[in-house]
């Protein structure tokens, strides 16, 4: 087999397309324009950088008063191009380096900006023939419109928030008042067009209501109020006051609340939000003839609100999913129920804030488990986005 | 879930105790299904020792009612305990239902016609 030779001075191979790869990595995480500087003998590898940057979407710019060096040349070390722009710690002021990678190339960003003619004496000191230099100025800017964009998107976002919120509550209010003012005797023909008007305004009050906690948490509002909490005392009203739902949908509601509860420091309120929004989910996708089964325990240094149903379950890719805001699973309601898709994501929320858990155990076709752990002393921290 | 039946002035009486979950359900069902229950003129449920009852439980009481009362009997619950009669209140079988203080109570309710 004959022995392979390489002329000298001539690229291997694939090199052009090896560099421009590498370079296209480099723009996505650091986009600016480029310099592309040339020492006394690197015109051919200039040559080679150009038309690789020009292929990678790179745009040559100004020089600018200040540059983050992006050395990529062969041969370069990452210490030694650090050590020559003046750094006395070669790995201090190095960003990240490169040794030569499969391209023969290596790749240097140092830490700090540097005026242009010690970059290029940092090119000269590692015999880097020609190499890219990058305008921080530019890259800063660009930045800066980023966050701008972005602040302006969050601005229309809260704004957004408080029209859908505070706004639809008053016209929602009082079609609800009059809704309950109509008398039966007087729109019995009406009476299936009546009870479609007051479930779907229920169902708007309920998105609104959670859009405006949402709000809250984005807005750093949703404040705690840390109070001496009977976790059983919720649990309890909670469950009784679903009974009535639970005998409607043929469904077995049971509850067992461990009597060696403690009191917690919780903020009762938003304790009894979660306690409903998981007991309330668990008659929802619990089809007739089903269990759901509740239970508390103390665990020591806190409650432990166990809430099972012989639901669809849910699979194993949404069980994080519907924690999130509208993340809802893709499992139905057995009785026409709504479900925002913010609920859960709120109690997560309020969970996180008194530094206790919610998760969920569930296999589809076997039912889903809820826990939710409220430590006995609760955080006092706010809410933010 | 304790359950036993017996009669005083020929009206059933039905005792309950314990409590009432999901195992005990069918055992219910099949109990308040007897012949006894369903060709007696009246029935009263003592409750004075049962603990707790699940939503299924409840829910065979109120058809218990509903058939008894569909056929012209009547049908008196005794005594139930707080957590119980907090159940029973929350869906509505307590304005449905008359409530005895004891078994002798409501056996002198029902001989009234009440």
């Amino acid at each position: 087999m004959p022995k392979k030779t390489r002329t000298k001075g001539k690229k291997p191979p694939g090199m052009l397309e090896e560099a421009r790869k590498a370079l296209t990595r480099h723009v996505k995480v650091h986009p600016g324009r480029m310099l592309i500087k040339t020492l006394p003998g690197g015109k051919a590898r200039a040559r080679e950088l150009k038309a690789a940057a020009a292929a990678a979407g790179w745009e040559e710019g100004g020089e600018t008063r200040n540059h983050l060096a992006v050395i990529v040349g062969k041969g370069v070390k990452a210490e030694q191009a650090a050590a020559a722009a003046g750094g006395t710690d070669a790995y201090g002021t190095v960003v990240w380096g490169s040794a030569e990678d499969e391209t023969g190339l290596c790749h240097v960003r140092l830490k700090q900006t540097h005026p242009l003619d010690t970059v290029l004496r940092a090119m000269e000191a590692v015999k880097c023939e020609a190499g890219l230099v990058q305008s921080l100025a530019e890259e800063k800017e660009r930045t800066r419109e980023a966050l701008k964009h972005l602040e302006h998107l969050l601005a229309t976002r809260d704004e957004f928030f408080s029209i859908a919120t505070h706004d639809l509550r008053s016209p929602l209010t009082t079609m609800k008042l009059s809704l309950a003012m109509i008398r039966v005797d007087d729109a019995v023909e009406n009476r299936e067009i009546l009870d479609i008007m007051r479930r779907n305004v229920a169902r708007m009050e309920a998105l609104v209501n959670d859009m405006l906690e949402v709000f809250r948490l984005y807005r750093g509002t949703f404040a705690l109020n840390i109070a001496p909490t009977l976790v059983n005392q919720i649990v309890e009203d909670n469950v009784v006051s679903l009974f009535p739902n639970a005998i409607e949908k043929d469904i077995t509601m049971d509850f067992l609340l461990d009597e060696e509860v403690l009191p917690i420091n919780a903020d009762p309120f938003r304790i009894n939000q979660v306690v409903s929004n998981i007991v309330t989910n668990a008659l929802k996708y619990t089809p007739k003839g089903g269990l759901v089964n509740v239970q508390t325990a103390w665990r020591g240094d806190g409650v432990l609100l166990t809430v099972a149903d012989t639901g669809p379950g849910i699979v194993p890719d949404e069980q994080e999913k519907i924690f999130e805001s509208f993340g809802k699973g893709s499992a139905e309601t057995t009785g026409g129920e709504q479900s925002t898709g913010l609920g859960l994501y709120i109690c997560r929320r309020i969970m996180e804030m008194h530094g206790g858990r919610i998760w969920v155990e569930s296999k589809p076709g076997k039912g889903s488990t809820f826990h939710a752990f409220f430590p006995k002393d609760g955080k006092t921290s706010e809410g933010n986005g | 879930m304790e359950f036993s039946t017996g009669k005083t002035d020929g009206i059933i009486v039905l005792k309950l105790g314990g409590a009432v979950r999901a195992g005990d359900n069918d055992a219910l069902q099949d109990a308040l299904g007897s012949d006894d229950i369903r060709k007696s003129k009246a029935v009263i449920i003592d409750l004075s020792d049962l603990e707790y009852l699940n939503s299924r439980a409840i829910g065979t009481l109120m058809s218990l009612w509903k058939e008894t009362t569909s056929s012209g009997r009547k049908i008196h619950i005794v005594n139930p305990k707080p957590l119980v009669e907090r159940l029973l209140k929350a869906v509505g079988m307590y304005t449905l239902v008359p409530v005895s203080r004891s078994v002798e109570d409501a056996a002198a309710a029902l001989s009234k016609g009440e």
